[in-house]
């Protein structure tokens, strides 16, 4: 993942809720939704809040000081798994938010690599437009 | 095409056509505290609308319902109607129709009743119209006009949701997850407890610490692998020449009104699961597991859902604890165990 590359979420159709530390998304056009481990809600809030690539590999291993040496290919692959599922795109027109003027404290657990599991379960909730004929008028009509 | 208002007013206009061709039948009902007035033209909508709601119905309130519906169908009125100012590709996932809506009206055309709502979010008004009231499915007719109800009560702040409720006026659970997961069946078997009941598919949140849980629907449906479990409620089902894989639909008003609980104040989110479990059990989960099993079927269903939606999903499970409810293969062991819950949280 190239440090200049930035990404954005994709806003309005993907939405997300973090409680607790543990995070939701959900896919508004597709159905489908993801749950985010610990560290992996935390680099979806630094994406959330406008941070640059390179800054969400510096307040990584600025929680993780322990793991630093793993912090850029997990990170990397995180964010190469939410560009695959188009959670967030890629963002040309980048305004960092604010500098990294202090570190970020240790976070109080190990580092875990950042995960991202994803649930397709509402397929067939969401009421996709179906194969439907038309009256003579044009109107839809359910076969 | 014209502009999402004058469309509206065109829509108006064919309305009262129908309705003076036909007869204006008004029925009023009330949830939450807010009147909600349809006016139908004819009569044959009112009983593929009505039976479902009809616990909540009140006093006619005239010209001041907070929410006014206009409903009709072609067929009985023999009234025509327009051709749709869109073309097919238009309509989106869950019936959205992107150049029918603006700032102020909200279109959708509902697949499987084939019905086109348009809502007047400034007036609080809305058009209901089907081309066939006879094509409207039963399990619509359980749970009718969702996507106005979701509308109009998501610009007061509550929220429709996708979930079972039972409990006493003094305190209520809710029961959410996806289908065939066991709330419609731990629904009913209220019936056969102490328990109360307000729905078993959707119902209504309102704003509060604790939230309160509204009944929208005094309907219960159920697959034919549950009838084994309510042998006395097959008599009673609206549809029994249903079609191959239709659930069976039963009122509960007016024959079990006195079950039938209006509003209670929610106390706990329960995610029932199906398992070889001896007896039916408890397990306290955090708070995301609740949303996981709230949101997502919600959201799948409702149209104009957004950020703000999931977080007012979010502010609901963050008040209220959430429970997996492990299922035993014996359904009416459940109430019991509802029944201490609810004595423990009151």
């Amino acid at each position: 993942m190239a440090l200049n590359q930035n990404f954005r979420i994709n806003v309005p159709k993907v939405i997300s809720e973090t409680i607790d530390g543990e995070t939701i998304i959900i896919n508004l056009e597709s159905g489908h939704y993801f749950s985010l481990n610990h560290s992996g809600g935390q680099i979806w809030n630094d994406i959330q809040t406008g941070h640059s690539t390179e800054q969400i590999f510096q307040l990584t291993q600025q929680r993780y000081p322990r793991d630093a040496a793993q912090v850029p290919s997990a990170v990397s692959g995180f964010l190469a798994a939410l560009l695959s599922e188009a959670l967030i795109g890629p963002c040309e027109t980048f305004e960092i938010s604010e500098k990294l003027s202090t570190p970020t404290a240790p976070a109080d657990r190990p580092f875990e690599i950042p995960g991202l599991q994803k649930y397709e379960d509402m397929q067939d909730l969401l009421l996709l437009d179906p194969i439907h004929e038309v009256d003579e008028m044009g109107w839809p009509m359910t076969k | 095409m014209n502009s999402p208002s004058d469309y509206y007013d065109t829509l108006q206009a064919v309305f009262t056509s129908a309705a003076v061709r036909a007869g204006r039948i008004v029925r009023t009902y009330e949830v939450g505290g807010f009147s909600i007035q349809l006016s139908f033209a004819g009569p044959a909508l009112v009983d593929r609308i009505c039976p479902g709601v009809e616990h909540l119905r009140i006093c006619d309130s005239g010209e001041t319902a907070d929410f006014k519906i206009c409903l009709w169908d072609s067929l009985s009125t023999s009234t025509s109607m327009p051709p749709p100012p869109w073309q097919d590709r238009h309509l989106r996932a869950k019936g959205e129709i992107p150049g029918l809506s603006d700032e102020r009206i909200f279109a959708s055309f509902q697949m499987g009743s084939d019905a086109l709502s348009l809502m007047d979010q400034e007036n609080s008004t809305a058009l209901f119209w089907v081309r066939d009231a006879e094509r409207i499915p039963w399990y619509e007719t359980g749970s009718p006009l969702r996507y106005l109800l979701h509308l109009f009560y998501q610009r007061k702040d509550w929220q429709y949701v996708h979930g079972a409720a039972v409990g006493y006026p003094e305190a209520g659970v809710l029961l959410t997850g996806k289908g065939g997961m066991g709330k419609s069946t731990t629904a009913l078997t209220c019936l056969f407890s102490n328990l109360g009941y307000l729905g078993d598919d959707y119902v209504l949140l309102g704003p509060g610490d604790p939230p309160t849980v509204h009944s929208l629907y005094n309907s219960a449906k159920f697959t034919a692998d549950s009838e084994n479990f309510f042998p006395e409620l097959m008599p009673r089902i609206a549809n029994p020449r249903k079609k191959p894989g239709e659930k069976s639909v039963f009122f509960l008003y007016p024959g079990f009104k006195e079950k039938l609980v209006r509003s209670s104040p929610l106390k706990a989110i329960l995610i029932p699961r199906i398992g070889p479990n001896a007896e039916p059990r408890l397990e306290s989960v955090s708070p995301i597991e609740g949303l996981k099993a709230l949101a997502p079927s919600t959201l799948a269903q409702l149209p104009k859902t957004s950020s703000t939606t999931l977080r007012r999903l979010g502010d609901v499970v963050r008040k209220v604890p959430t429970y997996v409810l492990h299922l035993s293969p014996k359904p009416r062991e459940t109430p019991p165990l509802l029944e201490s819950l609810l004595r423990n949280l009151i």
